[in-house]
């Protein structure tokens, strides 16, 4: 196994009665990044975490992380990762100080060395005064700041993050995304990511992967993702757009996709294609067209698109969080 | 190993002190056992309590009654609270965690048993007016501390076992006040409804053996029960094999 490598898959998959939540995922995540897997609700993220952790087999296929075998060697792995999982995990009748100290226990550091450790971390998460409280009563975004203390606390090679940000308000989510931002950088840890949310991926990753359906459709760095976006985004301003339009546009030769927004028509075409049919069409039906505009296809172009090929259910923005709004600056960048 | 299982008890006492919010309502919680085992029974006895195997009641309620409905949370309430998966894929081997909350259990339960027993002491030499400091008869104490181990071994063996199949805290509680009913009851029922032939017989049967020899045959038959409940357990505990949601 090649050492620069921290997480291999080949064709991992995994079952659960009638639902196949991996499908021939084949992946590989360098050392040292941090890898956002990026992808909607039920696409089978947390079960690619925990296929890598060894709490799940696979059905088929194999995984290797940081060189072991996740069938045959899952203590290892368990011994050299972090994890803050889809549940902070916590123990709510327990202090902030105790939780912590079980987990450096279970990892074996030191007395003297566990609570130095201890206090640099909360001390850098700003916990460090609340620390003989229960956590029970704490906000979510501080049992999160917490649980990712924890996860960093015996400074594993590799760490896995469950939608860390994910149930915590835009304000809270901005200040654990910063936290997470300073703390991987901090001695050339590899992260694994996953999220729901475009801007916290673009924001921290330096690498996304995009995962549907237990299905993997692209890996690649943002500007990269950016730039295979096959195409351009047309907004066409105007009065008069229904959901009728909407519909037939979609038809339209060359559409690849189209969403209606206030005011305005956003569509995703090859390059190069004439916006003139689409025009047509729109002022046929009836639309007062005042301005059309193309522009190079934004990262969230491209992600809709991957997410949404094959499918309609996904509509306008559905992969960002409400917060974020349909259209947030990060995703536009 | 020892290392981890010691963490891992540590981290179940710690969790068990904070339950009840405090340490002063963990001792309220203790007022009822401490009153009946420790205080009305012994000086009501006398010095019987000391000399005579009543004072095994005290040694048998601590495990069955109190390591049972502490077990019942044992995993069934780490799935509820949603910090089993955590603990799972933490370095811990299944084993550590296993043995770790067995063994929290069956501590908790010796300690509070001894505590008991003590206060049953205390309780009796206090009351009593024969001269100087008496002592429990030895062969009972001890018989007493080695049948409340390997009852206590049960008690958490049952509740771990159970625990790791209910579906949720609540339901594991139930199964186990199920099972605690039938275990009391039983005994009582069998004397009721068994042919008076069948209890001259067993009479006849028990009439040679000494105190001694109760003790020994109750605990080996207790020991072996502990022995294969311990290794169904061990192979049902099992990272992959635990639902996690
Ligand atoms: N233990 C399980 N039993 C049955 N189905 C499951 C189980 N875990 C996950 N699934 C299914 O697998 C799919 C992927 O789930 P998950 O990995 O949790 O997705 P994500 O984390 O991306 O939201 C979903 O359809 C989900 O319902
Ligand atoms: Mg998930």
């Amino acid at each position: 196994m090649d050492s620069a490598i921290a997480i291999r898959t080949e064709n991992l998959t995994r079952d659960f009665a009638a639902v196949r939540a991996v499908d021939g995922l084949t992946l590989e995540v360098p050392r040292g990044i941090v890898f956002g897997f990026l992808g909607p609700n039920g696409s089978g993220k947390t079960t690619t975490i925990r296929l890598l952790l060894g709490l799940l087999e696979p059905s088929a296929g194999h995984a290797q992380v940081l060189g072991f075998d996740t069938r045959r060697q899952s203590d290892a792995i368990r011994e050299r990762t972090g994890a803050l999982l889809e549940h902070h995990g916590l123990y709510e009748r327990m202090t902030a100080l105790e939780n912590l100290d079980f987990f450096g226990r279970i990892a074996r550091l030191p007395r003297t060395e566990r609570h130095r450790r201890m206090e640099q971390l909360l001390t850098h998460l700003g916990l460090w005064e609340r620390r003989h409280e229960i956590v029970n009563n704490w906000s979510r975004g501080m049992k999160q700041k917490l649980a990712v203390a924890r996860a960093l606390l015996h400074r594993p090679p590799l760490i896995f993050l469950d939608e860390p940000t994910a149930g915590l308000d835009p304000v809270a989510a901005a200040a654990l995304r910063e936290d997470l931002a300073e703390l991987a950088g901090e001695a050339g840890v590899t992260v694994f990511l996953t999220t729901h949310n475009l801007a916290e991926a673009e924001k921290l990753c330096s690498l996304i992967g995009v995962i549907r359906n237990g299905k993997l459709l692209a890996v690649g760095h943002p500007n990269q993702l950016r730039s295979q976006g096959k195409g351009q985004r047309v907004t066409v301003y105007g009065q008069g757009f229904t959901p009728q339009i909407l519909t037939g546009v979609k038809g339209l030769d060359g559409v690849q996709q189209a969403r209606l927004r206030n005011h305005h028509l956003e569509v995703q075409m090859p390059p190069q294609t004439s916006t003139a049919p689409l025009v047509r069409f729109l002022v046929q039906a009836g639309v007062a067209v005042e301005e059309v505009h193309r522009e190079k296809a934004t990262l969230e172009d491209v992600f809709l698109t991957l997410v949404s090929e094959g499918s309609e259910s996904l509509g306008n923005g559905a992969l960002l969080s409400p917060q974020e709004g349909p259209r947030s600056e990060a995703a536009r960048a | 190993m020892i290392t981890d299982v010691a963490t891992m008890i540590w981290k179940e006492w710690r969790e068990l002190l904070r339950q009840r919010g405090s340490w002063k309502a963990f001792l309220v919680g203790l007022f009822v056992p401490v009153a009946v085992f420790g205080i009305m029974l012994p000086i009501q006895a006398g010095v019987d309590w000391l000399e005579t195997p009543i004072s095994l009641s005290a040694w048998i309620y601590m495990p069955t009654v109190l390591v049972m409905t502490m077990m019942a949370d044992s995993i069934a309430g780490e799935r509820e609270r949603h910090t089993l998966e955590t603990l799972l894929a933490t370095r811990l081997p299944d084993q550590a965690i296993l043995y770790g909350k067995i063994l929290a259990g069956v501590g908790y339960a010796l300690l509070l048993a001894l505590a008991i027993v003590a206060v049953g002491l205390v309780s009796v030499n206090l009351t009593d007016l024969t001269p100087g400091w008496q002592w429990y008869n030895a062969q009972i104490f001890w018989g007493g501390l080695a049948i409340s181990l390997l009852l206590s071994l049960l008690g958490s063996v049952v509740g771990v076992l159970i625990s790791l199949r209910a579906a949720s805290v609540r339901q594991a509680t139930q199964t186990l006040s199920y099972i605690m009913l039938v275990v009391f009851f039983l005994p009582v029922v069998l004397l009721q409804i068994l042919p008076r032939q069948v209890m001259v017989t067993l009479e006849q049967a028990l009439a040679p053996l000494t105190l001694e020899g109760v003790l020994l045959v109750g605990g080996a038959a207790v020991l072996l029960v502990d022995l294969a409940l311990l290794a169904l357990a061990r192979a049902r505990f099992r990272r992959t094999r635990l639902t996690l949601d």
